[in-house]
């Protein structure tokens, strides 16, 4: 019996690195320091999907992350960073979802709409309850008070947490 | 079976990086881009795995192909359940068969009520073959979690190929009390002139020596070679050692399999009678037997007979116990022809006991072997060897080299011989 490729999905692969490269774009358009950020985190990025290498990936996420934060702490704007952010952690769901399929049913199997459905998803999740959130805070009366967004956060936080126990 | 995956670990800190970032900066904006984390947080915390409740149909289009036919396989995954956000699906593709088109695996999304449909073709090679269980995994939408379940569907494909084209094998001197074609040493009715003796009474009178009687006034008797059936059982090498590969796919056991229906053929052919063993874990035994019928059932048990399948055996084999069987069946009087790759020792002392305990013993041996890497020109050698051995104790030896047909492995073979 031959071997099979146990490579991820090549669709998978370019949605992720779709994904990612909008958001090391945006990541990119803020200051120098958030670019210089968003350059390391592509690479990172870059070498986690091409050789496979789900850590490199993790870590390149957590850059690009860190690149979004750094861009809205020096002034960009931050509608487009909590897009970025967003992108980043659903191009790293898609890539390793890709990889985990590769490893399960190989590269030459069916798996588009495996991909498809996944990468939709990961995106809806990240943008749906951001979105009420940014709406609340741009709506909310009284000049945006931090305090009660820190509460709310942090409800969400034991929600979470409570949820995974 | 239910399993996390674990993927998202580490999201919840990721998720407060940015909350810290922005409580400690007082700065909104940072504060909300936890929400991002939170928000996947939240995706990853549902960790209920999937109901899997599936109904899976096979469909293959010829059962019963030839050898190297493709036959092709349709998979339905009908979904009863709710929607799978993330179904993988692998067909238990029997081992011994390749898959030479399409993938027996697949990956996808299945709305309740909906069929995913799996083809792909498999290349048909010698044997019963029997489909695993469906092996299936269904993920929840944020693949946190996992369920692992087989589904048995029960399909098998036989490939039962002819007989190959006959290959004379002279046999060895040894024979049963049946007329046939083998010339004996010892004197009888026949056709080949023996000896002249005394007469006996009861002596056929078509026998005596008239000549003689008319020149000598003497009452002698003509006899002559007689000419017996011999009875043999070709003995198959289905020890996990003998699984040898010749670098494309076809196992020794291939080989062994096509070289005894070839013998088999002509010896059926000639009127002797032919029996078949395995030598090996599994077991196999058919006794000796003439005819049409023998012939069916020698085609059949070569092509299914678990002893001779394509796959290795698993089990654990003792060779003196496989021997003792095979000499417990064997008839007193019949020869035996092993299929062996002389992998190993351990099969010629094997053989060597066979014609020890009087069964004259004949060796087909298919050369398998290369020169390529110096491992495998020590395993040439030692074959080599091996045949030698052999040879010195009077065992006849057809090294075959597979590349030709082994009719005329055979008959080369032969001609050193003596008749």
């Amino acid at each position: 019996m031959t071997g099979i490729d146990t490579g991820p999905p090549r669709l998978g692969v370019i949605i992720a690195l779709g994904l990612a490269g909008i958001s090391v774009l945006l990541a990119g358009s803020g200051s120098e320091a958030s670019l210089a950020l968003a350059v390391l985190a592509s690479g990172f990025v870059l070498g986690g999907l091409l050789a496979g290498r789900i850590p490199l990936l993790s870590a390149g996420t957590v850059f690009l992350v860190l690149a979004h934060l750094v861009r809205v702490g020096t002034g960009g704007g931050l509608e487009l960073s909590i897009l970025g952010t967003v992108l980043a952690v659903a191009a790293w769901d898609v890539g390793e979802h890709a990889h985990d399929l590769g490893e399960y049913v190989g590269r030459d199997a069916r798996s588009g709409r495996s991909v498809l459905t996944h990468a939709t998803l990961s995106v809806l999740v990240g943008i749906v309850p951001v979105g009420l959130g940014y709406v609340a805070f741009v709506l909310a009366p009284g000049g945006r008070p931090v305090s009660a967004l820190v509460l709310l956060l942090l409800a969400g936080l034991l929600l979470t947490v409570g949820l995974e126990r | 079976m239910r399993r996390e995956t674990e993927r998202w670990r580490g999201i919840s800190a990721l998720a407060l990086l940015p909350f810290g970032v922005g409580v400690v900066l007082r700065e909104p904006g940072i504060l909300l881009l936890g929400i991002v984390g939170i928000g996947y947080a939240a995706y990853a915390a549902n960790t209920t795995p999937p109901e899997v409740d599936v109904t899976i149909e096979r469909d293959i289009d010829e059962p019963d192909p030839d050898p190297g036919e493709e036959v092709a396989v349709t998979l339905s995954i009908t979904n009863d359940g709710p929607l799978l956000a993330d179904l993988r699906i692998v067909d238990g593709v029997p081992p011994a068969l390749e898959t030479t088109e399409g993938s027996p695996r697949l990956a996808t999304a299945l709305r309740s009520g909906k069929t995913a449909h799996l083809s792909y073709t498999v290349e048909a090679r010698r044997g019963r073959h029997e489909f695993e269980p469906v092996f299936l995994v269904a993920r929840n939408a944020s693949s946190s979690v996992e369920r692992e379940t087989t589904v048995a569907v029960d399909s098998t494909v036989t490939c039962v190929p002819t007989l190959s084209s006959p290959a004379k094998l002279p046999l060895r001197g040894k024979t049963d009390t049946r007329v046939g074609r083998l010339t004996t040493g010892s004197g009888g009715a026949g056709v080949e002139f023996f000896a002249v003796r005394e007469y006996r009474p009861g002596d056929s009178l078509s026998r005596i020596d008239w000549r003689r009687l008319a020149k000598t006034g003497d009452l002698a008797t003509v006899e002559f070679h007689e000419e017996r059936a011999a009875s043999v059982a070709m003995v198959l090498d289905g020890r996990r050692e003998a699984y040898v590969g010749d670098g494309q796919d076809t196992s020794a056991m291939e080989y062994q399999v096509e070289a005894a229906g070839a013998v088999a053929q002509a010896l059926l052919d000639a009127g002797d009678q032919v029996g078949l063993a395995g030598f090996g874990p599994r077991w196999t035994w058919v006794p000796p037997g003439l005819g049409r019928d023998q012939r069916a059932r020698l085609r059949n048990e070569l092509a299914l007979a678990e002893a001779f399948s394509p796959v290795p055996p698993e089990e654990r084999f003792l060779p003196g116990l496989s021997l003792r069987r095979i000499r417990k069946h064997l008839p007193a009087s019949a020869q035996a022809v092993f299929l062996t790759p002389l992998s190993d020792d351990a099969v010629v002392r094997s053989i060597e006991r066979t014609e020890a305990f009087g069964h004259p013993v004949t060796v087909i041996s298919p050369d398998l072997t290369a020169t390529d890497t110096p491992g495998r020109r020590l395993a040439t050698m030692e074959r080599r060897l091996r045949i030698r051995q052999l040879r010195e104790r009077g065992i006849r030896v057809v090294d075959w080299d597979v590349a030709r047909p082994v009719a005329v492995a055979v008959a080369e073979a032969a001609r050193r011989w003596p008749s």
